[in-house]
């Protein structure tokens, strides 16, 4: 016995990566979430895809080499150190981005 | 009082590079996600992109609005630099214009779901591969579909945001992203049912 604001299954299946997605309007997202609290065939079905997503968002964690971030530092100070831009003091600048550089290094390098 | 002059756009590259620091940087990781993937894996061309992504957008960085969408802006340069790379290399595009608009017929998300669901009742599916194995199953798919499956479900870009960044209207973006999360369940379905993963689902 459907209550009257229940949407068929077909509907949901079709905005399910949408609702999974955050991207259906408070209206759409209640109307799939209250199906999806009832139904035991669609309920797999958002399980497993919403379980899809995060195992490839977890697979796809390998952090970067550290050595390759020093690499972008210092060709990023270098491009600095080798084209001031108008108005700047020179040694201030390089001064303080290295340092804040070194900051940030020292904080994701262990 | 206050001179309006005093109120013209910071030029003092000191508080330029602050803001970079700021801004920029700490988006460093995912855009080396981003680039790893658009390079299918190559560590060195990834290298090399994470690279001129941060020089071009160091160089750029008086076109950005502060308190925008900076990881959006970077992984668009990102993108731009890979494409040019590739164009360099004489490498052609994947997938074309009318590949890209076919097959709108079932954007749904049944997918591969009712096989694998046949095929591991024990939801075992997941806790089989290795991570190494999924990159490998993402790497091969077509670049547009790849990369907006790294846009969306490794880096969590929203439809607005991939709209953005790929230049394509928020329609091209949810079947694109629907057809290439679908070719990613095909590809490590057939990589599990090969590998004995899963057992294939008996006919009756």
């Amino acid at each position: 016995m459907n209550r009257p604001e229940m949407i068929p299954c077909d509907h949901v299946i079709a905005r399910l990566w949408e609702y999974i997605d955050g991207e259906l309007n408070e209206e759409s997202a209640a109307e799939v979430r209250a199906h999806l609290d009832i139904c035991s065939r669609c309920f797999p079905q958002y399980d497993f895809q919403r379980a899809f997503k995060e195992f490839t968002r977890r697979s796809a964690q390998k952090p970067m080499p550290p050595s390759l971030r020093r690499r972008v530092f210092e060709a990023i100070i270098a491009e600095e150190a080798g084209q001031p831009l108008p108005g700047t003091v020179p040694g201030g600048l390089l001064g303080r981005l290295r340092a804040r550089m070194g900051r940030l290094l020292s904080r994701n390098d262990h | 009082m206050r001179l309006p002059w005093k109120k013209r756009p910071e030029r003092d590259s000191a508080r330029n590079s602050s803001a970079f620091a700021d801004e920029a940087l700490p988006h460093m990781e995912s855009v080396y996600r981003y680039a790893l993937r658009l390079a299918r894996g190559r560590e060195d061309q990834a290298d090399d992109l994470v690279q001129d992504t941060f020089l071009q957008a160091f160089r750029a960085w008086n076109t950005y609005t502060p308190g925008t969408n900076c990881r959006a802006w970077l992984f668009t340069i990102c993108r731009n630099l890979f494409l040019r790379g590739e164009e360099r290399r004489g490498r052609r595009p994947e997938v074309t214009g009318s590949d890209l608009e076919a097959d709108v017929e079932s954007l749904a998300a049944t997918a591969i779901f009712s096989e694998v669901a046949a095929a591991d009742p024990e939801q075992e599916f997941f806790g089989s591969f290795v991570d190494e194995q999924v990159m490998q199953a993402v790497d091969g798919l077509p670049d547009p579909f790849r990369e907006i499956v790294v846009l969306s479900d490794i880096e969590g870009l929203s439809y607005p945001e991939l709209s953005e960044v790929l230049d394509v209207p928020t329609g091209t973006v949810k079947s694109r992203l629907f057809r290439g999360r679908r070719m990613l369940q095909q590809s490590l379905y057939e990589y599990a049912l090969e590998m004995g993963y899963v057992r294939p689902k008996e006919r009756e």
